[in-house]
């Protein structure tokens, strides 16, 4: 299973906790060459838009002599191309991040997503810095910077997911066990809670057993039991508690209720 | 409560378990997490109501289980799809595509007023290079070549004897989205503890300040200006701006008080953005003009005025923009000092 620094706590508002297992180097960089050969359709195919255009204007000028010619088709062309390279340069991983909830395509692949610090849905502000920086995590060369950042850091961050505050969590289907076997039919802990037949304490009684309860160890064994028989018998009776158990019983009972 | 939703079955209400237990809960929870992912604002007023319901009663089960020591493993399935509904439930709302835009027109004016030293020091530095580079140029023309790459030689020359292009709104892609990967550039660059930027600033002022030794020296002087003043000036104000982003960012890494280090980062990069993105916007206009107009034979003074009121609109824009800045996780020290300037 997972080690135990491979994962983010998060605490939930629930204040339960929850383990955000981080992916592994091997798995990101996986998914990034099979975005970044996603990323290359696009960007080949205006290449070839590109080529096959100029290559048309070429066979023009040849055959019209070097008169007035049109450049204007190979001209939009090139504006086209340089467009797409941009949007694709810059959007990509961010159109997917909005579209799939953080998982472009080789991180769905490789059943990987990106969240937000805390657990949170990425939203655009932390997906566009967590891109745009990606161009720092690139320097010098093959992902240098970003690679020495995810193992320096504690949760595995390249420096875009320190700017973006954001972590790429591991979201793999687990095998099905038998989740019925989890819980009890019943919540244990409920079954016999405050909703059952007992009457809940008024407040005047709640505090004087607080005060009593705060003061026990501190009193002489005398005056302690003296006390303890006044309160038990008064509350045993109000609150149908049998009368006949010790004093400190009764109470210690009461004071779960 | 009124008629029970379809498909969630409130038998026991939040603390008992529907008929199906867990299993179905895990099941219909997953569901709901797939749908409300891929498609949020499809989700029907039943599903809406019943998301929380059902993270509430798996999220106790969880608990429960943890508490009868029940090992991890078996838990895994139930954690995944926790995690996911934390995510989604707890998040706030993204805002539409339009709403986003108007806010960042009205946060970026507010966001570069508070980098006010930041955008000076930008502006000092690619001073500093553009000085220098002048100068070493000015005093030896022959050492250009080593300043410049061979293609900003060719396109200095280019002034003094190249043939004029036409002037196509196309050519306006070009040059914005090659301005626009710059400023994308010199903000991200800002991580770098803002040595990146700085370097960037330094560097293409001493390759504007060589540019123009070299169309001065050449005597190329009128044809360059004639390009350059109408879009020039709105360009270099984005380029500063978003350069400014960066250092804000390298400042916050420098100096990051009682945050820690990549906190402060976090911070100044989410605070610093919408300079980043509203440069990009600027140099769209830019690129527009670079492309249509700055090549059209026209008289000086008409390129000058058009440039002159592009670079006082921007100012008159980024000085009196009145807006917040939402969601901006930087505790501003001074508030009414910025908000002062405006």
């Amino acid at each position: 299973m997972d080690r135990l620094d491979d994962v983010a706590t998060v605490e939930t508002p629930e204040q339960i906790e929850l383990a955000l297992p981080l992916a592994g180097v091997g798995s990101r960089a996986l998914a990034f060459i099979l975005d970044f050969l996603i990323q290359l359709i696009p960007i080949s195919i205006a290449m070839v838009v590109v080529v096959v255009t100029n290559s048309i204007t070429l066979i023009n000028k040849t055959e019209k002599g070097d008169v007035v010619q049109d450049v204007r088709p190979s001209v939009m062309a090139a504006a086209v191309f340089s467009v797409i390279v941009f949007v694709t340069n810059f959007l990509y991983f961010t159109f997917f991040d909005l579209v799939s909830g953080g998982q472009s395509p080789g991180k769905r692949a490789l059943k990987l997503r990106v969240v937000r610090d805390g657990g949170l849905a990425v939203d655009a502000r932390s997906s566009l810095i967590r891109n745009l920086v990606r161009t720092v995590d690139m320097l010098p060369g093959f992902y240098v910077l970003g690679l020495i950042s995810i193992f320096v850091s504690r949760e595995h961050k390249r420096i875009g997911d320190l700017a973006g505050g954001t972590l790429v969590i591991r979201d793999r289907a687990e095998a099905v066990g038998d989740l019925s076997a989890l819980v009890s039919p019943r919540p244990a802990l409920l079954a016999q809670g405050p909703a059952g037949s007992a009457p809940a304490l008024s407040g005047p009684d709640r505090a004087l057993l607080h005060d009593y309860l705060e003061r026990r160890d501190k009193l002489p064994e005398e005056a302690r039991h003296r006390v303890a028989r006044q309160i038990a018998d008064t509350l045993a009776a109000r609150y149908g508690v049998d009368a006949q158990l010790p004093p400190d019983a009764i109470i210690d009972q009461l004071a779960r209720r | 409560m009124t008629a029970p939703p379809p498909r969630g079955p409130e038998a026991g209400g939040v603390a008992g378990r529907a008929p199906g237990g867990l299993a179905a809960d895990v099941q219909r929870l997953e569901s709901l997490i797939d749908q409300a992912r891929h498609h949020p604002r499809r989700l029907a007023r039943a599903d809406l109501r019943d998301l929380p319901v059902m993270y509430r009663r798996v999220i106790a089960a969880l608990a429960e289980a943890r508490a009868r020591g029940v090992p991890i493993a078996q838990l895994a399935r139930l954690e995944r799809v926790l995690i996911a509904a934390h995510g989604l439930l707890y998040a706030p709302e993204p805002p539409r595509l339009g709403r986003a835009f108007v806010a960042l027109l009205r946060e970026f004016p507010v966001v570069v007023r508070r980098s006010w030293r930041a955008l000076a020091l930008a502006v000092a530095l690619c001073a500093l290079g553009g000085g220098w580079g002048y100068s070493v140029v000015r005093s030896d023309p022959g050492r250009a070549a080593a300043l410049l790459s061979p293609e900003l030689l060719d396109n200095a020359h280019h002034f003094k004897s190249g043939a004029a292009r036409e002037g196509d709104p196309l050519y306006g892609a070009f040059y914005f989205t090659n301005n626009a990967t710059v400023a994308f550039s010199v903000y991200a660059l800002g991580a770098t503890f803002g040595l990146g930027t700085v370097l960037v600033l330094l560097y293409n002022g001493v390759m504007l300040g060589a540019t123009l030794a070299i169309v001065l020296s050449l005597g190329a002087s009128a044809r360059f200006f004639s390009f350059v003043v109408a879009h020039g000036e709105l360009e270099m104000l984005a380029v500063f701006i978003a350069a400014a982003a960066g250092l804000e960012m390298g400042w916050a890494l420098l100096r990051p008080g009682w945050k820690r280090r990549s906190d402060a980062l976090r911070d100044a990069a989410h605070a610093t953005l919408p300079m980043a993105l509203g440069a990009s916007l600027l140099l769209a206009v830019a690129g527009l003009v670079e492309g249509w107009i700055s090549p059209m034979p026209l008289p000086f003074s008409t390129k000058a005025t058009l440039g002159a009121s592009l670079l006082a609109g921007a100012l008159v824009y980024l000085g009196r923009g009145r807006g917040r800045a939402p969601g901006d996780p930087v505790p501003s020290p001074s508030p009414r000092q910025s908000a002062g300037e405006g």
